[in-house]
């Protein structure tokens, strides 16, 4: 009895020792999540990717705003893409280096027009961490102009557009 | 697919301070969209697809990304980060399944 106890007792006791010191080590890492305020805590139900229209994705997320085609927005993707499941993007856009006064993008939509769920991924970069780029590869179902639209801190929207040919699409949904 | 969930970060290996250095995350994940037939009407509708990226940085948040379903298979997400000191980079995704991911790398200053 003894000899079948004593390791049954020395596993629960290095499993008590383990659940006991993973906070410290998380602490000491500083891995504590909750501390700080998330960006955007809600999201996934703020951004939620729904069938629609382009225009009514644009009215969702910006209400009557006009965005401003300026050109300090560059969007970066092929003229043409021989398979839509894949379609690599990439945005450059001025980041101020000091942000006490100057108005600083929050925000960054990717919008491909003419799919099922226009609305492809938000950025929400925290201001003193971020600086002006994010790519990423879109899946596209056909020919169709993405939109770059980024919305700075004092509400106002600048964008760029690029018109992508696509021989093959890849978008069910 | 029984890799489903693999985290990778690609940073570069020596960093000056301040100035912004590229993050790469990557993550293995099928991203599954609705499933149609030729006509269009809906076949399958559980479809699996990563919803929330959070980037953290010594446990303060840096980035938050809200993907879509049309996004690419095994999606990788780039951006620039400023960085002041050494420390670890958190990425943590979820997916509509309930499954969440995290990978995290050590940056250090030159």
């Amino acid at each position: 009895m003894h000899a079948r106890m004593m390791p049954t007792r020395r596993g629960l006791l290095k499993k008590l020792a383990a659940v006991a010191t993973m906070p410290v080590a998380f602490r000491l890492l500083g891995w504590e999540q909750g501390a700080q305020a998330a960006i955007a805590p809600d999201g996934v139900k703020q951004y939620a990717s729904i069938e629609e229209e382009f225009e009514g994705t644009m009215l969702r997320l910006f209400g009557d705003k006009t965005v401003d085609y300026n050109g300090t927005v560059v969007l970066t993707a092929p003229q043409m893409a021989e398979n839509g499941r894949v379609v690599p993007v990439e945005v450059k856009f001025d980041y101020p280096a000091d942000l006490a006064a100057t108005p600083f993008p929050q925000r960054l939509f990717l919008i491909v027009d003419k799919n099922r769920r226009p609305l492809s991924v938000v950025f929400a970069f925290a201001p003193m961490a971020s600086s002006g780029y994010a790519a990423c590869n879109l899946r596209m179902g056909g020919t169709s102009p993405i939109r770059a639209v980024i919305e700075m801190s004092d509400g106002k929207l600048v964008g760029a557009v690029k018109n992508v040919n696509v021989v093959v699409g890849g978008c069910g949904g | 697919m029984s890799d489903i969930g693999f985290v990778r970060i690609f940073a570069p290996a020596k960093v000056a301070s301040g100035g912004p250095i590229r993050i790469r995350a990557l993550i293995t994940h099928p991203m599954d969209p609705v499933l149609r037939d030729a006509a269009g009407n809906v076949v399958v509708k559980e479809y699996v697809y990563v919803h929330t990226m959070r980037a953290y940085f010594d446990g303060e948040e840096i980035l938050a990304l809200f993907p879509g379903q049309s996004i690419s298979t095994n999606p990788l997400f780039s951006f620039n980060i400023r960085v002041s000191k050494s420390g670890f980079l958190k990425v943590v995704f979820e997916d509509t399944a309930g499954g969440k991911y995290e990978g995290e790398k050590k940056i250090e200053l030159a």
